[in-house]
């Protein structure tokens, strides 16, 4: 399970830096690559340009997807995997500010496994990623996600 | 008649005017025409019948009266001044007289005239008015009866005349003889024999070449004599024509008788001839004229019946002689019943009958023709008026020989006549009555010719046209009664197409009054139809809209106003709404906005500061750990508010359904929800069953979790929260209470609680942000209901709301 790469899209660096705190405080291993734009998480998905290179930034497991991104809206980035026949099985965290309803409701619909608030303390947030951990790493049966034909 | 009775008359003529021309017509039916003389200007009026009598056509200017009588027959005209002269000079004279006039065809026709005198105060007399009756018929009827009679008198003088001379003839009479000898069959015949059958000399005198100059058709005639005469033994006479050789047919006389011998055989005939030719004639003469007289008189009888007026003649002691059968119809009697009597005999009432009888006696004394007039009940008991003319008869030595008379049924003249008496008196009565009416009216009635002039005007309309009375409008026109040209021509053309369309016109019209100011007239012109179905006149009535018209002008100005208004509003509520939904739009960018943008740096500031206080609490001094906690803090509370400033702004916009929510069962499961409510800290109360009500169970959570939160929240140090809930029906609605024991509420604060940010107690004592009753309050609005709160300080508080029942 540790081996999983788990891919952070994300725009702000101050929730990058709390998100990796509250990873290592939670005590996840598995690597972490971050995607700074939309454009970026759909390029780094169908590894083209800097992120050709599996080795480098292998398929991730899974995908924390904030929505309010830089390029590419979140929502945009969602319904590209979705589209995506070797992403379909792809775990999306929707994980976000707004707790708005159209939000939430879009994300669902364009295939979003899990629509999380981004919590507004540390303490909370620290309480959050643990039962991450222990749904989506620890007791959820997830499939490998291979690189598409073209890819290879 | 006078100029002010004329004018009295006038408003009448034209509803007259009908009842008028059938008069006329009537008059004309009957022959009658009737005329006026003005003497002093010399000017004859004469109606219609009267010009025709005349062959003068219509003159409405008149014409002097000697036009007239320059048409009067030569041979009537002295008699008729004489008596003009006489009746103008003495009005005790009456004018009447019978006068024939020349027509222009040559033809002439039978005239009476009467007439009578209007007379200054001198007694001069200025005017003379009268009829003329056509007599012509009645005239011919009585020449027609005079050569009759003439006739008669001739046929007698002229049987008598034949009698004479047939006597004289006779006793200058010539005989011629003959005798006939059987056995040698030779004819002796006489000198005057022998010329009366004219046989030529060359010719023997038998017996058959006298046969042979008789009239083949009287041959067998002639036999037959002769032999009946042989065989009876008798003489015979006969009559036959013969073929005179000089002179043609004759008519001869033959007197035979046959000869016997001893024996008493026939042995010849002997006999005398006489020439009859001129006698037969003079005889075959009066016979035709006799026939001819029975024919005329039957012919004149025939005619005397079939006209409807009565022909009759007397004898000088008044006892008729002829009727015809007019009259004797309406006596119900035979000729042969009536001839020989008189009035009195005919069962005449008595008066009557002497009255009669007196005017007879007057004719044969005087000489001269009377003419009069008299109701007569007939037999069938039908009351008629009848008009007759007895007139004398003159004998060869001019004395009064019989009297002849004509009668004329006028019934139905008369009553014609009468009944346009009653028709213009019924219309008096009427028209006043209608003026009575009309005149108490404040609408203007009136009507108008069909070239738009006056004919009848109520007060109303007189009082209007400032006339003081409506003979002084009558006949005039819009423009004469002071309309401004533009209304008059408007006026004038709705006439027109009122009588074009045969349709009433309604219209309107500003009006200036003659006390200057304006009015508003509305009107209705209608077609007057007359029998024929024309348009023969205008009604009108008119009405003053000037109130009307203003409540109209004013009400119109009212609602021009009113959708100004509702324009204007409707621009402003466009516009607002316009603004709002941008003011929406930018709150929904705003709401997002903070909830997306605002919310990280206080996240990262929050998160900063945790992670300093917790990597490096080895290192950091007392104060550097205070402050990065109140940093810590800070940013907690300004996450916060803006939660509850999100949380309102979404109840106060959001769209919302309501669905029945059992309450106890809802709150069974909010409750245990709830760390700080739980007992022993605080403890939550509620009497069961609770009741169903209609909500969204989002804001519901939102409102009790407040409320409670609140309940416990503001206590006094020490005092443990009890909170109980209970609900009332309110019928529709049920009304939810949530009762504490907390620190209470002044009431001047009640309304300020509700108010986002309206905080009543200290923040450092309660945290909290001041929107949780705001939204509480927005959601209970959202779901329909109100809600309130009742309090004391120190008493602890009562916040209500209401839902509705589900």
């Amino acid at each position: 399970m540790s081996s999983y790469t788990i891919l952070l899209v994300e725009d702000n660096e101050d929730d990058v830096f709390l998100m990796k705190r509250a990873l290592r405080g939670a005590g996840i291993t598995n690597p972490l690559q971050i995607a700074e734009d939309g454009q970026a998480a759909i390029d780094y998905l169908a590894g083209v340009g800097a992120y050709a290179d599996r080795t480098l930034t292998p398929l991730p497991m899974i995908v924390f997807l904030d929505l309010k991104l830089p390029y590419k809206s979140g929502h945009e980035v969602l319904e590209w995997i979705r589209q995506q026949p070797h992403l379909k099985t792809l775990v999306v965290i929707v994980l976000t500010s707004s707790n708005e309803r159209v939000d939430l409701e879009r994300a669902y619909k364009f295939g979003a496994n899990s629509f999380v608030v981004k919590p507004p303390t540390t303490v909370l947030l620290q309480k959050l990623v643990e039962s991450f951990k222990l749904w989506w790493l620890t007791h959820n049966q997830g499939t490998a996600i291979l690189p598409a034909a073209s890819d290879s | 008649m006078s100029i002010s009775a004329d004018h009295q008359r006038r408003p009448l003529e034209s509803d007259l005017r009908d009842a008028s021309s059938r008069f006329e017509a009537v008059l004309g039916a009957a022959e009658i025409g009737t005329w006026t003389w003005d003497m002093v200007r010399d000017r004859v009026f004469a109606d219609r019948n009267l010009g025709k009598f005349f062959g003068q056509p219509a003159a409405p200017e008149g014409v002097p009266v000697s036009e007239f009588f320059k048409a009067i027959h030569p041979d009537d005209l002295p008699a008729m001044l004489d008596v003009l002269d006489r009746s103008m000079k003495s009005s005790e004279i009456k004018f009447e007289s019978d006068y024939r006039v020349i027509q222009p065809d040559g033809g002439t026709r039978w005239l009476t005239a009467r007439g009578g005198f209007q007379r200054d105060d001198s007694g001069k007399p200025v005017f003379m008015s009268g009829v003329l009756i056509d007599i012509t018929g009645r005239k011919k009827a009585e020449a027609e009866r005079d050569l009759l009679l003439q006739s008669e008198r001739e046929a007698r003088r002229q049987a008598d005349a034949l009698n004479e001379r047939l006597n004289f003839s006779l006793s200058s009479l010539e005989l011629g003889d003959w005798h006939w000898d059987a056995v040698t069959d030779i004819m002796n015949v006489s000198q005057r024999t022998a010329e009366i059958y004219g046989m030529p000399p060359s010719i023997g005198p038998t017996r058959e070449a006298m046969r042979a100059v008789l009239h083949e058709e009287d041959r067998d005639r002639a036999r037959v004599a002769a032999r009946h005469a042989v065989a009876t033994r008798s003489d015979y006479t006969i009559e036959y024509r013969v073929n005179h050789y000089t002179r043609g047919v004759r008519w001869v006389s033959v007197r035979g008788r046959p000869v016997f011998d001893s024996t008493g055989a026939v042995t010849g005939m002997m006999g005398v001839v006489q020439d009859i030719t001129d006698r037969r004639a003079q005889e075959q003469s009066v016979i035709e004229l006799s026939r001819k007289l029975r024919a005329q008189t039957a012919h004149f009888e025939t005619t005397l019946s079939n006209v409807t007026d009565f022909v009759y003649s007397f004898d000088r002691e008044g006892r008729f002689t002829y009727v015809n059968r007019a009259l004797l119809d309406l006596w119900g009697l035979t000729l042969d019943q009536a001839v020989g009597k008189d009035f009195t005999q005919l069962a005449y009432p008595r008066d009557m009958a002497e009255r009669l009888m007196r005017e007879l006696a007057q004719v044969v004394a005087t000489r001269r023709p009377f003419t009069g007039e008299t109701p007569y009940t007939n037999h069938e008991g039908k009351l008629g008026y009848y008009e007759y003319i007895f007139t004398p008869i003159f004998d060869e030595k001019g004395a009064v020989s019989a009297l002849a008379g004509t009668t004329r049924d006028i019934t139905e003249r008369r009553a014609q006549g009468q009944s346009v008496l009653e028709l213009s008196r019924k219309l008096h009565a009427q028209t006043e009555h209608f003026e009575t009416t009309l005149s108490n009216l404040n609408d203007f009635v009136y009507s108008f010719d069909r070239e738009g002039r006056v004919t009848y005007a109520n007060r109303a309309l007189l009082k209007l046209w400032q006339q003081a009375s409506l003979e002084e409008c009558l006949g005039k026109s819009f423009k004469e009664l002071g309309y401004p040209d533009d209304l008059a021509a408007r006026h004038l053309s709705e006439i027109a197409q009122v009588i074009a369309t045969r349709q009433p016109y309604i219209g309107e019209t500003p009006y200036l009054t003659p006390d200057g100011t304006w009015v508003f007239y509305q009107y209705i012109f209608s077609p007057v139809f007359d029998e024929a179905g024309e348009v023969i006149a205008i009604a009108g009535t008119t009405r003053d809209t000037t109130e009307r018209k203003k409540t109209e002008v004013a009400l119109a100005a009212a609602r021009e106003e009113l959708q100004r208004h509702a324009e204007t509003l409707e621009a402003t509520v466009a516009e607002r709404t316009s603004r709002l939904q941008e003011t929406i739009g930018e709150l929904e960018a705003f709401s997002y906005s903070v909830s997306h943008d605002m919310r990280a740096p206080l996240r990262a500031m929050q998160g900063y500061a945790d992670a300093l206080l917790s990597d490096y609490a080895p290192t950091l001094d007392e104060d550097a750990t205070r402050h990065l906690t109140r940093i810590r803090k800070n940013a907690e509370r300004l996450e916060l508010l803006v939660r509850d400033i999100l949380t309102y702004s979404r109840v106060a916009k959001e769209n919302i359904q309501l669905t029945p929510i059992p309450l106890q069962a809802f709150l069974d499961n909010l409750l245990p929800q709830l760390p700080t409510l739980q007992p022993p800290v605080a403890h939550v109360r509620f009497k069961r069953p609770l009741p169903v009500v209609l909500a969204h169970e989002a804001y519901l959570s939102q409102i009790f979790t407040n409320l409670l939160g609140n309940a416990v929240k503001f206590v006094e140090t020490g005092v443990i929260p009890l909170i109980d809930i209970s609900t009332e029906d309110q019928g529709d609605s049920v009304k939810i209470t949530v009762k504490d024991n907390g620190m209470g509420i002044s009431p001047e604060h009640f309304e300020r609680i509700f108010n986002i940010f309206g905080r009543v107690h200290p923040d450092k004592k309660f945290e909290g942000t001041g929107i949780g009753l705001s939204i509480v309050k927005k959601a209970v609005q959202r779901m329909g209901g109100v809600i309130g709160v009742e309090s004391k300080l120190g008493a602890g508080s009562r916040f209500w709301f209401t839902l509705a029942k589900a």
